[in-house]
């Protein structure tokens, strides 16, 4: 499994921490789950991948199809209604740790390697982290 | 003969006000109408009077019938006057509450009637919630009422400034009207008017000097006021809105201040909701302060692609100040071309002197008084209200909001 989290020239700590399953096994012409683990620090949240608020930028995991292998579906995990100072009303948003599983398709047998990026944008009650897109890439064993 | 007089005083004021650059003109027909009701006649009944008070209860006339004089002061919030004059006014109350002085003070102006641009010595505006915090800061004990919902009873009082003092004998009849002492400037005090008459009245004695010309803030009078109000904010939503791409060279030459006067700067985002949400109580002070050389900009954290949402965003909330966005999508080289210690996240205000010394600076969602005071408090002094600077310095720590 790869942790990530840490884009290129990011000064601060993230607040968002990525662990991607290496490496999935899975059928010949069938599906298999790539089970994404997204850990987010205490007192921090990053928006569901789909805000209540248009401004807001969206989580979202974005798997680039290769060798007869693509996502075809993201299997996202309830969100939070949480109620910040500079809301009206609650904002869905993730928060602590959530998993993510991710639909593969897949062709025939063999060795794939997919790449693929996560974006998020992080906030607490009082700032925001710039958005970030965390790259990584993904073994698939077909057989 | 007085009100006339008085009128006179006003005129003489506002001039020395717009020719320092402090006052915008007014036409004579609506300084006529701001120019208020009669003031109450001497000898005249003490109005009755049933209003909130910052201390969350209603006061009326007849609390205070026990009293042997009663003293009713019109003060506001925003006037650099009344802001002066605080503490002398705390003092009378503190100094006579015990010798059978009531003292209330009355707010006349409502947040409908203030325009922004008046509100450049103070840091909040006219409303309960401002009063209480007002209060707080200045540590005033004295009952401060809230009569800005209709004027009525003030219309009644007749103050022509403020502060403007009413003195009220045993029977409540009127028997001083005008200003608490004879200068701004407490070092300079030669007559103290209210006191004396306090003191007269105490003693069974007639007033000698029973009435006097305040000087200081006129009332905004819902009749004028409102329009005046109306008239400045489609004037701030009628303005152009820019927007400009901040490289890193300008990001540069931002950081130490290139505009010779205090500078305020923003760091936002489209996607950042406590950025957004203070948004609005930034611009406003922008139009509060600018007529004293408050300089301001926005430099918005978006990707460049992303211009036209933000000049989008700007466009709604009238952003009269100069506004950028960044250049280049990297957020962090773009923060170091600015200042390499600012921090990585948003909102980021600062506020800097003409000389690049950081005079205030906040990660996250700014306390939106504590950034006002401090501004207030590295503005120019005064001629027309010597101490103001320094009653914003003594101020400018201050947590009470």
């Amino acid at each position: 499994m790869l942790l990530l989290g840490v884009a290129a020239g990011q000064r601060s700590a993230p607040v968002a921490h990525l662990l991607a399953p290496g490496a999935v096994e899975a059928p010949a012409h069938g599906t298999a789950a790539a089970v994404f683990t997204v850990t987010i620090d205490s007192g921090f949240h990053i928006q569901s991948n789909h805000p209540k608020l248009s401004y807001l930028i969206p989580t979202a995991i974005s798997i680039t199809p290769a060798g007869g292998v693509a996502a075809v579906r993201v299997n996202w995990p309830p969100t939070v209604d949480r109620k910040f100072n500079f809301a009206p009303d609650a904002l869905a948003v993730f928060e602590g740790t959530v998993k993510i599983p991710v639909t593969l398709r897949t062709g025939g047998p063999g060795t794939q390697v997919l790449h693929g990026t996560f974006q998020y944008q992080a906030c607490n009650d009082r700032v925001c982290r710039a958005p970030e897109t965390v790259p990584f890439t993904l073994q698939v064993h077909i057989r | 003969m007085l009100r006339g007089l008085k009128i006179v005083a006003i005129g003489i004021v506002a001039a020395v006000l717009m020719a320092s650059g402090t006052l915008i003109a007014v036409p004579v027909a609506e300084a006529q109408a701001a120019a208020g009701p009669a003031s109450l006649a001497m000898g005249a009944a003490a109005p009755q009077f049933n209003l909130p008070g910052v201390d969350g209860k209603n006061h009326q006339l007849s609390d205070y019938a026990s009293a042997k004089v009663l003293a009713v002061v019109f003060e506001c919030d925003h006037c650099p006057e009344s802001e002066l004059y605080e503490a002398r006014i705390e003092k009378l109350y503190q100094d006579y509450k015990d010798k059978g002085v009531a003292l209330v003070a009355i707010n006349p102006d409502s947040p409908n009637s203030v325009r922004r641009a008046e509100m450049s010595y103070s840091d909040l505006g006219e409303s309960m919630d401002d009063m209480k915090a007002r209060a707080a800061m200045s540590h005033l004990q004295y009952p401060y009422l809230d009569d800005g919902a209709t004027q009525s009873v003030s219309l009644q009082y007749g103050p022509a400034a403020m502060p403007e003092i009413f003195i009220f004998d045993h029977g409540r009849e009127l028997r001083y009207e005008g200003r608490i002492d004879d200068n701004l400037n407490p070092a300079l005090v030669k007559s103290r008017d209210a006191r004396n008459a306090i003191d007269a009245l105490l003693a069974g004695e007639p007033v000698a000097l029973a009435q006097t010309v305040a000087s200081g803030c006129a009332p905004d009078w819902l009749s004028s006021g409102a329009a005046a109000v109306q008239a400045e904010t489609a004037a701030i939503d009628a303005a152009p809105v820019t927007l400009t791409l901040a490289t890193k060279a300008v990001l540069g030459k931002l950081r130490p201040n290139p505009t010779g006067k205090v500078l305020l700067i923003n760091f936002w985002a489209t996607w950042c909701g406590p950025c957004v949400a203070e948004f609005p109580d930034l611009q406003d002070t922008y139009q509060m302060y600018r007529n004293r050389g408050l300089a301001m900009v926005t430099v918005s954290e978006n990707d460049p692609a992303a211009k036209g949402a933000v000049l989008q965003f700007l466009q709604k909330e009238h952003a009269a100040t100069p506004n950028m966005v960044f250049a280049l999508e990297d957020v962090y080289a773009m923060q170091d071309a600015f200042d390499p210690d600012m921090g990585s996240a948003v909102p980021y205000t600062v506020v800097l002197s003409p000389d690049g010394d950081v005079l205030y600076q906040e990660q996250g969602d700014v306390t939106i008084l504590a950034l006002r005071r401090a501004i207030l408090a590295n503005l120019p002094d005064s001629k027309a209200y010597p101490g103001i600077q320094a009653y914003w310095a003594a101020n400018s720590n201050s947590n009470s909001n």
